[in-house]
This record gives C-alpha cells, sequence and structure tokens, in this order.
C-alpha cells in the first residue's frame, strides 16, 4: 500500500510539473510568439491607413496595393516589441529587393511617443514606414486590443488576418504563402 | 362623482410633478446638452478596457483603453453621434467589449422587461384598487331585501307602540 502511494506520488509530481509548464506556456504564449488569431476585420478591405511618418513624410496604404502589408502596432515600452523587431528587420530585408511583402508600423500617441520611436528605430535600425496615429483612431479601427499586433492586409487591400503578440520573419513568410497557395496569390 | 375626484387628484399630482421638473431643469441652465467633455466621459464608461478584466475604458490606465479614450474624444469632437461612435467601436472590438446592453435582439429585452413587468404591475394595482372600491360600493347600498326587512321592522315597531298607549 505504501509502496503502491509512493508511485501515484512518482508519477503525479511530473504530470503536475508538465501541466504547470504548458499553463506557463499557454498564459506567456503572446509574449514568446504572435498567434495568428481571428479578428472583427478579417475578409474585410483594410481600414484606413494614412499619416504622418517618422520622418515627416505621408504615407497611405492605398499606395501599397499589389503587396503583401504586415501592418504593426507597436510601442518602444512594450518587451514583445522590443523583441520582435529584429525579425520585422530581417522580413522587410528579405523581401526589399521585390517589394512583394512590406511592413508598415504604426505607433498611437503623442509627439513624446513619436520622440521615442525615433529614438528607438534610430537605435535599432528598420527603414519602412512608421505612421503616427495621434488621434488613436487608426489603432481603434484595426481593433487593437494589446500591442504588439499585426495585422495582414493582402495585395487585394483586404484584410487577410491578425496577429497577437510578437512575430517571427519565418512564422510571416509561412503565413503569407499558405495564404497565396490557398488564395491563389490575391 | 367619485371617478372624477380621483381624476382631479392624478391632474393635480402630474401638475406638481411637472412644476417639480420644470425648475430641476430651470436649475441646469445652459448644461441642458452634455458638453463634449460629458459625453467623452459617458462613453468611456460603456466600454470595456479589450485588454484588461472588468474595468471600463474610463477607469483603465492601459495604453490601448487610453488610445481608445482618445480616439472617442476625437470622434466626439469631430461630431460624430454617440450612436455612430459606439456602433463603431463595437463594430471592431466586438459587441463584448460594450457594457450597455444592446437595443434590439434578445439582448435588447432587458429593457422591455422591466417596462412590461411595471405596466402590468400597475394595471393589476389598478385592478384590484377598483375592484375593491366597487366592493365597498356595493356594501354601503341596501338591497331590496334589506329594505323590506327594514320596512318591516319599523311597521312592526309602530304597531307595538301604538298597542302600548293608553
Amino acid at each position: 500500500m505504501g509502496s503502491a502511494r509512493k508511485a501515484s506520488l512518482a508519477a503525479a509530481v511530473p504530470l503536475v510539473i508538465l501541466l504547470a509548464l504548458l499553463s506557463w506556456k499557454v498564459v506567456n504564449r503572446d509574449e514568446v510568439e504572435g498567434a495568428f488569431a481571428p479578428s472583427t476585420l478579417d475578409g474585410k478591405r483594410a481600414p484606413t491607413l494614412e499619416g504622418t511618418t517618422l520622418d515627416g513624410a505621408m504615407y497611405s496604404l492605398d499606395n501599397d496595393r499589389g503587396s503583401w502589408v504586415v501592418v504593426n502596432f507597436f510601442a518602444t515600452w512594450c518587451p514583445p516589441c522590443v523583441l520582435e523587431h529584429p525579425e520585422l528587420i530581417k522580413f522587410a530585408q528579405r523581401h526589399l529587393a521585390t517589394g512583394d511583402r512590406r511592413v508598415v508600423s504604426v505607433i498611437f500617441g503623442g509627439p513624446q511617443e513619436a520622440a521615442l520611436a525615433r529614438t528607438f528605430f534610430d537605435r535599432n535600425g528598420g527603414s519602412w514606414p512608421v505612421v503616427i496615429d495621434p488621434t488613436g483612431i487608426v489603432a481603434v479601427d484595426y481593433a487593437v486590443a494589446k500591442v504588439p499586433e499585426s495585422i495582414l492586409v493582402a495585395p487585394s487591400g483586404f484584410v487577410y488576418g491578425k496577429i497577437r503578440g510578437g512575430v517571427t520573419a519565418d512564422a510571416l513568410d509561412a503565413i503569407i504563402s499558405e495564404a497565396e497557395t490557398m488564395t491563389g496569390g490575391s | 362623482m367619485v371617478l372624477s375626484r380621483l381624476v382631479r387628484q392624478v391632474l393635480w399630482i402630474l401638475a406638481v410633478a411637472a412644476l417639480v421638473a420644470i425648475f430641476a431643469l430651470a436649475g441646469r441652465g445652459d448644461s441642458l446638452l452634455p458638453t463634449n467633455e460629458e459625453r467623452v466621459e459617458a462613453l468611456a464608461e460603456q466600454f470595456a478596457c479589450p485588454e484588461c478584466s472588468g474595468q471600463s475604458v474610463a477607469q483603465s490606465n492601459a495604453a490601448v483603453a487610453q488610445n481608445i479614450e482618445r480616439a472617442v474624444t476625437e470622434l466626439v469632437n469631430g461630431g460624430a453621434s454617440d450612436e455612430q461612435i459606439r456602433a463603431r467601436i463595437t463594430d471592431r472590438f466586438g459587441e463584448q467589449v460594450s457594457l450597455v446592453p444592446a437595443s434590439s435582439g434578445v439582448v435588447g429585452l432587458v429593457w422591455v422587461i422591466p417596462v412590461v413587468v411595471g405596466l402590468v404591475a400597475l394595471a393589476a394595482i389598478a385592478a384590484v384598487l377598483l375592484r375593491w372600491r366597487r366592493d365597498v360600493g356595493a356594501q354601503g347600498k341596501a338591497s331590496p331585501a334589506d329594505r323590506a326587512l327594514v320596512e318591516a321592522f319599523l311597521a312592526e315597531r309602530i304597531e307595538l307602540t301604538e298597542t302600548d298607549q293608553p
């Protein structure tokens, strides 16, 4: 009886540890890697995205029609955003020559956030447009619930899906390639 | 007669209530319509912060909540109606972000049911009162049988009185 109880305990301990690890992984999934999740925008025309970039230029999502666009909402104070940044650089550089897949970042907030973002890009690199959303309306229209979030806009200008949490270059390419296979490239 | 007295009482109560309402509204002066700030505050209370649990946009300090409040401010200042703003935000974040039940569909029943229950209760009270009044009225009136009894009693008494007189 005693040995049976010890055996049960011995079996239960690793099981509990495994469950705890799995729970931790689920809870922190967004911190580690982004989750491709359904959103209210899926299949709809991408909301208007126009505005001034950190460089002072004007950006319009419509001008990127014909390419896949990763609309990335981020903040300099958010650790997963900092973690995903090198991956976005990798993704952008991978498609720089062809221009078939692009990145545009959006920051919401006032001049202070814009200044912090400018410093962040100067320090960490990244040459894609960073649109300032001072009113917050763009983030609302894209239903941003937590940064970082990346919305994948198809070449047709329609939203394909949303990734909640940090992204990786390989994951972005895999999702887009799969979408191209399913939709025939549009 | 009784009914007209009741109607007069109800009219007096309504008149007093109307006067109170007029004074209350007059006391508010120019602020009959909410200011933009008041509208933003009210709207921010009506949306749940999508990032936090159990907090409204107005209560939360989360960046996303503050951003939604900023967007609401922009939309209010831009001339959008409360309904347009509600529609825009629930369209994006889903109906679950709304802390105010919808006025249509099954959810809209939460507005209708209390009104219906209140009306039914009022009708029931009115019916009981009318019935009670009718019963009291009926009890106060003598039936022909009662009258006959009284007449017979009086007649008998008169006879006795006359017989007793010397």
